[in-house]
């Protein structure tokens, strides 16, 4: 049998020459076809089939405005000022996430509306840029420059949604989470069990501190951030609103403050519309202490929420 | 008469051949810690093209200072000859015009460090340790966040290979060539700098080529460094920077979307924010620095600021608070702010010297010098890239207004 099939291979191998020279161009042809509908493919929105009915779409466009303090003593060190200059990126972001927790990721670069770069006097780079990402659930992610031709891919670490989807099903209410508020009924049940670890104060005016300490979150364990360290939440109960944590690590030593200023979509949910964060590090340069303030504003936030 | 002419003829462009041609004998001059190698890509290209046969193409000692070099090129006594000099080398060659008598017709510089070299500033002042050391602690800001420092063995590995990449750049490429009597001298303000030479007047005609690298110039020169193509890191680092940007946008769809773990989400973003930063800005604004080629100046950033004590202690005042309520204690203690800024603008450099140290912009003896662009051409690509041959070839073709005669060169 196998026989038979080389010969038939070899035959079709001995077929004139105009007409190999057609189909391979014919080949040619298709292929070029083949990836030019890909690169224009790629570039539409988010959409196979476990994703069209997503549990939850959240579309929005983010910028992240950084800014790092300096010490007005390290004037003299010019390295120490450049490493302290502001850094500013905007990204359309449109995330889908299923049932199951799985989440697939579509980031389109934009121009800062904080402009902070320079005009270099030196010429740019001649190579193409990244546009988009997409980042698939297995956390595959594929950069593609302007004309849809995918310049690399690479592994991103995604979370996992699988428990906070999870806790949808059970708790209709807790819907609410994904919106940046955690809303009073979940408010309640946090406040409570942080009261039978004697981490809640009350701060009075309906405002209430909660410390959370190491593995309260439930999520997947690692050695990261997440793992390791505490934080303490000051929360508004009636609106079921955190408006401010700060961060702690193993020793206790402060890692970040962090501030939320929420808005409201027309069906009364909540949802951050910025980040404020100042996180304390260490740094080579100096050996000191270094502060750094971010701000994160989420604007044209669209959510899609469906009835479980 | 006919045959009188001819002979006139004949014996005129003989001459012309014999001036332009024949007996150039040019003088290769290497850069610190090379061979004659770096000329011999132009030295071959020159004798079969233009009749160049080398006067002197050697290797000399280029680490005892600049004045050892120069007491080892022999004594080549003719009018009609042409020095070039890379790096160093034109340094050198600066020093034998101001010391011997009629070396050379024409001097020829390419990536010379004419006022001085700030890189050998930098070294001697322990900034690119410190540099590099930085590097690695913000590259890994984010991983490490994320992942913490056990389980981000994957970037851990990628860190590791930036490191030997950084540290096997500093060594082979400063320390060695750096670390040096050659190196004291050519740094900026040195003694050997301000000997005279750089600030006496001179006739003697002379180009400057100078290199006008693209961005970013580090990774660039890096590349070539390592025998790689000069644009195989930037393409590594713009990978690196992409996972960067899509892991911070990650952890803040994660903050955005899980108020419960926000803070720790913020903190893991900000850590990718700090990561791509670098590889970005900081990497190539820092190297600017180290090679003198940066200018400060500064930027307004305007930037929503709330007092959030204040909105608190308004917020607590309603119960129970209404949205409207919150809308209102928000707007009532939220302000744009307008901050300055520090910043630098990155200038024009070959990415080892800025290009107004390769032209003489502070030099006396360079004011007679025509100063020609090598367009995306690093310190390193000097001895065999495309832009440079043509820039010979125009040189030699009399093809650049301004250029003195006596560096024309006949073809073959």
């Amino acid at each position: 049998m196998k026989q038979k099939n080389t010969h038939v291979k070899r035959s079709r191998l001995s077929a004139s020459k105009p007409r190999r020279l057609s189909f391979i161009l014919l080949l040619a042809a298709s292929s070029i076809f083949g990836a030019c509908q890909k690169e224009v493919d790629i570039l539409k929105p988010v959409n196979d089939t476990k994703f069209s009915t997503a549990a939850v779409k959240l579309k929005y466009e983010v910028e992240t405005l950084t800014v790092p303090e300096w010490d007005n003593a390290d004037n003299s060190e010019p390295q120490v000022r450049i490493m302290s200059m502001a850094f500013s990126t905007r990204n359309k972001v449109e995330v889908n996430i299923s049932e199951d927790g799985a989440s697939n990721w579509r980031i389109e670069r934009m121009s800062p509306k904080t402009d902070v770069e320079a005009e270099h006097l030196s010429p740019p780079g001649v190579e193409p840029e990244t546009h988009l990402t997409v980042i698939d659930e297995s956390g595959v992610g594929r950069f593609y420059d302007a004309k849809g031709a995918m310049l690399h891919s690479n592994p991103v670490p995604i979370p996992s949604y699988k428990e906070m989807m999870a806790n949808f099903k059970t708790n209709p209410n807790s819907l609410f989470s994904i919106l940046g508020a955690p809303s009073v009924d979940n408010l309640n049940q946090i406040i409570e069990k942080a009261k039978e670890a004697g981490g809640i104060q009350e701060l009075g005016n309906n405002m209430v501190s909660v410390r959370t300490g190491k593995n309260s979150s439930g999520v997947a364990r690692s050695e990261g951030i997440l793992d390791n360290t505490s934080k303490v939440d000051i929360y508004n109960k009636d609106l079921g609103l955190c408006l401010g944590s700060t961060l702690y690590d193993q020793q206790n030593q402060i890692l970040c403050q962090t501030f939320y200023s929420y808005s409201v979509t027309p069906d009364q949910r909540w949802f951050p519309n910025r980040i404020y964060m100042k996180g304390w590090d260490n740094d080579p340069l100096t050996g000191k202490m270094r502060a750094q303030e971010s701000t994160t504003y989420f604007e044209n936030v669209t959510i899609n929420i469906k009835n479980l | 008469m006919k045959k009188i002419l001819v002979l006139m003829l004949l014996f005129a462009c003989g001459c012309c051949l014999k001036i332009h041609g024949q007996d150039r004998r040019p003088i290769y001059l290497h850069g610190l810690k090379e061979t004659h190698a770096e000329w011999d890509n132009w030295s071959t290209l020159f004798a079969a093209e233009r009749r160049m046969t080398a006067g002197d193409n050697q290797d000399h000692p280029s680490q005892t200072g600049v004045l050892d070099f120069v007491n080892h090129v022999p004594f080549l006594t003719n009018n009609n000859s042409i020095l070039f000099g890379h790096s160093m080398g034109g340094i050198v060659g600066r020093h034998m015009e101001r010391t011997r008598t009629n070396p050379f017709s024409g001097i020829i510089t390419a990536g010379s460090p004419l006022d001085g070299a700030r890189i050998a500033n930098s070294l001697t002042g322990g900034q690119i340790g410190s540099y590099v050391t930085n590097g690695i602690d913000k590259v890994l800001k984010g991983p490490i966040r994320q992942l913490g420092p056990a389980q981000g063995v994957l970037y851990q590995v990628a860190s590791h290979y930036f490191k030997s990449l950084a540290e096997a750049y500093i060594n082979t490429l400063i320390q060695e060539k750096m670390s040096s009597q050659s190196a004291t001298d050519l740094a900026e303000n040195s003694p050997y700098m301000n000997n005279g030479h750089r600030t006496a007047t001179s006739t003697m005609p002379k180009i400057h080529i100078y290199g006008n690298e693209n961005s970013p110039v580090l990774w660039r020169i890096v590349s070539i460094n390592k025998g790689w193509t000069d644009g195989y890191l930037v393409g590594v680092t713009q990978q690196a920077y992409d996972v960067c940007v899509a892991s911070k946008v990650v952890n803040i769809n994660a903050a955005f979307a899980n108020p419960i773990l926000a803070p720790q989400y913020t903190y893991i973003a900000d850590g990718w924010d700090t990561s791509a930063k670098w590889i970005k800005n900081d990497s190539e604004n820092g190297w600017n620095d180290l090679i003198g080629a940066s200018t400060p100046t500064s930027k307004q950033v305007t930037s929503s600021v709330t007092n959030w004590t204040a909105m608190n202690q308004c917020l607590s005042q309603y119960h129970p608070a209404t949205t409207q309520q919150y809308a209102q204690c928000q707007q009532q203690n939220t302000q744009n702010v307008t901050t300055t800024v520090y910043s630098t603008v990155n200038g024009i450099s070959d990415g080892f010297i800025k290009a107004t140290s390769s032209t003489g912009f502070l030099s006396t003896w360079s004011e007679n010098a025509a100063k020609i662009e090598a367009l995306g051409v690093n310190h390193l690509e000097m001895k065999d890239h495309a832009a440079i041959k043509q820039i010979y070839n125009n040189i030699f073709d009399g093809a650049i207004p301004g250029i003195n005669s006596v560096f024309l060169t006949v073809r073959r």
